[in-house]
C-alpha cells in the first residue's frame, strides 16, 4: 500500500476536562482491594496506567469528536475545496443508527456533498479510517476528509467498578474487569487533502496490514464491559505486530534507523515494552503517554503522533510511523513524512 | 456440638484417615520394594500413586475443616496455626512411611511423575485456598500474597519430610520436631505484616488488551 498524492494537512485534539486518577480508583475499590489482599498502588503498578480522564456525564462519543473537528478547524481551518468525506472511527457509539459521522457532520454543518460513515476496527479504527479516506484521495474521487475519533470510557468504568464493588467478586473477577479500568477518553481529529490542496508538506507514504481473525474472541467488549484474555492477546499482538512491521518497512524501503518516532498505540506498560523489544524499537523513540491518559482507543495513535510533533520530538522532514492494533486481531503500520 | 467438640472430631476423621494410609503404605511399600530387588517395578508405582491418593485426600479434608471453620468466622492467626500443626501431625504421623515417601518423590517412573505433578498443582491449590479462607479479613497484610504463601508451606513441609526420613535416633526426631516448632514461630511472628507486602515489592507490569 503506497500513496503518491494523500498528505496529513493537520491533526489536533481535544482533552476531557475531567481527570481521574488510578488511586481514587482504588480509593473506591478499597473493601475490594484489602479483600483481595491487594495493597494500595496495586493497580498502577500492574498497569503502568496512573490518570485517565473523563468527559461530563451525558458527553456523547459524537460530541467529543466534534469537539475535535471544531479545534482542528479553528487552528487550521479547512481548505478551499471543503471536505468530501467524514468518517468517525471510535469504538464506542452513541447509538446503533446514525453512525456518530452523521452527527458529528450535521454539527458541523458539513453539506450534502459530503460523504459521511463510521469505521468500526477497534482500537486500529482511526488508522483504518485514514486509509479508507486516503484511497479516495488517490484514486481522484475526493480532495479533503476529515477523520475523528472521540472515545469516552465513562460509563464503562462506572459499570466496571459497579460490578467489582457487588458482593462476592473473587480475584479471577477482578483480574478480568482490570483492563476496563485502564482505559480513558480523549477526541482526535485529522485532516487529509490531496497534494494539490496541501499547504503543509506532512506526507502519508502508505504502510501494512495485517489480519489474525483465529484471535478475534479475545477481547470482547460491550458498552458496560469488557472481558479478554490479555495476556494471550499480548502475545498474539506482538506477533502480528512483527509481521506487519517487516511488511511496511519492505512496502516503504525503510528501516528502523531511519524512524525518528514510533506512534504506538497506548495500552499500558508490559504492552509498550513487549512492542518495542520485540520489534527491536529504540524506547528513546516511542513516546509514552498511557501513564496519563490510559488507553484511549482508536483515538491513541493519533494523539501520540500529534503529542510528539507538539513535543519537537517529530519535525518537518522527519519520518515517522504509527503503529496500530486493534481486537481481531488488526495490525497496521503507516508511514508518515512529517 | 461445641467448638472444642468439632475440633476433637475433625482431627480423629484425619488422624484414622491417615493411621490407615501410613500402615497400608508401609506394608505395600516393603512388598514393593522386595519386588523391586527382583526386576519388577511395577507395585512400587501403585504404592507411590496410593501414598499421593492418601496424602491427597487427608489435605481435602483439613481444607474442608479449616474452610468451613473460616466461613463461620474462625479465621485469624490462630486458625491458621492450628491448620499448620494439623498439616505437620499428618507428616508426623507417617513418620515410619517418611523413607517411602521420599522414594516417593524421586520416583522417574512415568506415571508416578504425572501423578507427582499433579498432587503438588492440587494440594498447593488448596492449600491457597484455605489460606485465603482463613486470612480473609487480613489478606491484605499477608507478608506474601495467598499463591506464593502456600508455596512457602508447602516448601517448607516437604523439607521437613526429608528431614524425618532421614532422622534414626529419637534426638534426630526431636530436632526435626523443633526444627518445625521454629518454622511455626516465625511464621507466627511474620504471616502478617504492617507495612507493605512483598508483593508491592516485586508487581510485575500484566498484560492489557490492545
Amino acid at each position: 500500500m503506497r500513496y503518491q498524492r494523500v498528505h496529513i494537512e493537520a491533526i489536533a485534539y481535544a482533552l476531557p476536562p475531567i481527570e481521574v486518577t488510578t488511586l481514587s480508583l482504588e480509593r473506591m475499590l478499597g473493601p475490594l482491594l484489602r479483600r483481595l489482599g491487594l495493597a494500595d498502588g496495586v493497580l498502577e503498578a500492574l498497569t503502568g496506567v496512573a490518570a485517565r480522564r473523563f468527559w461530563p456525564d451525558g458527553f456523547l462519543n459524537s460530541d467529543a469528536a466534534t469537539l475535535a473537528a471544531r479545534t482542528l478547524v479553528e487552528r487550521h481551518g479547512l481548505p478551499a475545496c471543503g471536505v468530501q468525506a467524514l468518517v468517525s472511527t471510535s469504538v464506542g457509539k452513541d447509538y446503533l443508527e446514525p453512525p456518530i459521522a452523521s452527527l458529528v457532520a450535521g454539527d458541523l454543518g458539513l453539506g450534502a456533498d459530503c460523504l459521511n460513515f463510521d469505521v468500526g476496527h477497534a482500537c486500529l479504527g482511526f488508522m483504518t479510517g485514514m486509509t479508507a479516506v486516503a484511497n479516495l484521495i488517490e484514486l481522484g474521487q475526493i480532495d479533503a476528509a476529515l477523520v475523528v475519533a472521540g472515545e469516552g470510557s465513562r460509563t464503562v468504568t462506572q459499570g466496571t467498578l459497579r460490578r467489582l464493588l457487588q458482593p462476592g467478586v473473587d480475584f479471577r473477577t477482578f483480574s478480568e474487569h482490570l483492563a476496563t479500568l485502564t482505559l480513558g477518553s480523549m477526541a482526535v481529529a485529522a485532516l487529509l487533502v490531496h497534494e494539490r490542496h496541501a499547504t503543509v508538506g506532512h506526507r502519508l507514504l502508505g504502510g501494512a496490514t495485517r489480519a489474525s481473525p483465529r484471535h478475534s474472541r479475545l477481547c470482547l467488549g460491550t458498552a458496560n464491559e469488557m472481558k479478554t484474555e490479555a495476556a494471550t492477546l499480548l502475545r498474539a499482538g506482538v506477533d502480528l505486530a512483527e509481521g506487519t512491521y517487516a511488511a511496511a518497512l519492505a512496502e516503504l524501503g525503510l528501516s528502523t534507523e531511519k524512524i525518528a518516532e514510533f506512534a504506538l498505540h497506548q495500552v499500558g506498560r508490559a504492552n509498550h515494552d513487549a512492542l518495542t523489544q520485540r520489534l527491536g524499537l529504540p524506547p528513546d523513540r516511542a513516546l509514552r503517554l498511557y501513564a496519563e491518559y490510559g488507553n484511549v482507543g482508536a483515538a491513541g495513535v493519533p494523539f501520540t503522533l500529534a503529542s510528539a510533533v507538539e513535543r519537537g520530538r517529530v519535525r518537518d522532514g522527519d519520518l515517522a510511523l504509527l503503529c496500530g492494533i486493534g481486537s481481531g486481531l488488526n495490525c497496521t503500520m503507516l508511514g508518515v513524512q512529517w | 456440638m461445641d467448638r472444642d467438640e468439632r475440633r476433637t472430631l475433625g482431627r480423629r476423621a484425619a488422624d484414622r484417615l491417615l493411621g490407615t494410609a501410613s500402615g497400608l503404605v508401609e506394608r505395600a511399600r516393603m512388598r514393593a520394594q522386595k519386588l523391586a530387588e527382583q526386576g519388577d517395578t511395577r507395585p512400587s508405582v501403585v504404592t507411590d500413586v496410593l501414598l499421593m491418593e492418601s496424602q491427597h485426600a487427608v489435605y481435602v479434608q483439613l481444607h474442608q475443616r479449616f474452610t468451613e471453620k473460616a466461613s463461620r468466622g474462625e479465621g485469624g492467626l490462630e486458625q491458621a496455626l492450628e491448620a499448620l500443626d494439623a498439616m505437620w501431625d499428618s507428616i508426623r504421623q507417617l513418620r515410619g512411611s517418611a523413607p517411602a515417601v521420599l522414594l516417593t518423590l524421586s520416583n522417574v517412573h512415568e506415571q508416578v511423575q504425572h501423578r507427582r505433578a499433579r498432587f503438588y498443582e492440587e494440594s498447593t491449590g488448596l492449600l491457597e485456598d484455605a489460606i485465603r479462607a482463613v486470612f480473609a479479613a487480613d489478606l491484605g497484610q499477608l507478608a506474601v500474597p495467598p499463591a506464593r504463601m502456600a508455596m512457602l508451606v508447602r516448601v517448607a513441609l516437604e523439607g521437613l519430610v526429608v528431614e524425618l526420613a532421614q532422622a534414626r535416633t529419637a534426638e534426630d526426631v526431636a530436632e526435626v520436631d523443633q526444627a518445625y516448632a521454629d518454622l511455626r514461630a516465625l511464621f507466627a511472628r511474620f504471616v502478617l505484616t504492617p507495612g507493605p507486602s512483598v508483593e508491592m515489592i516485586s508487581l510485575e507490569p500484566i498484560p492489557l488488551p490492545w
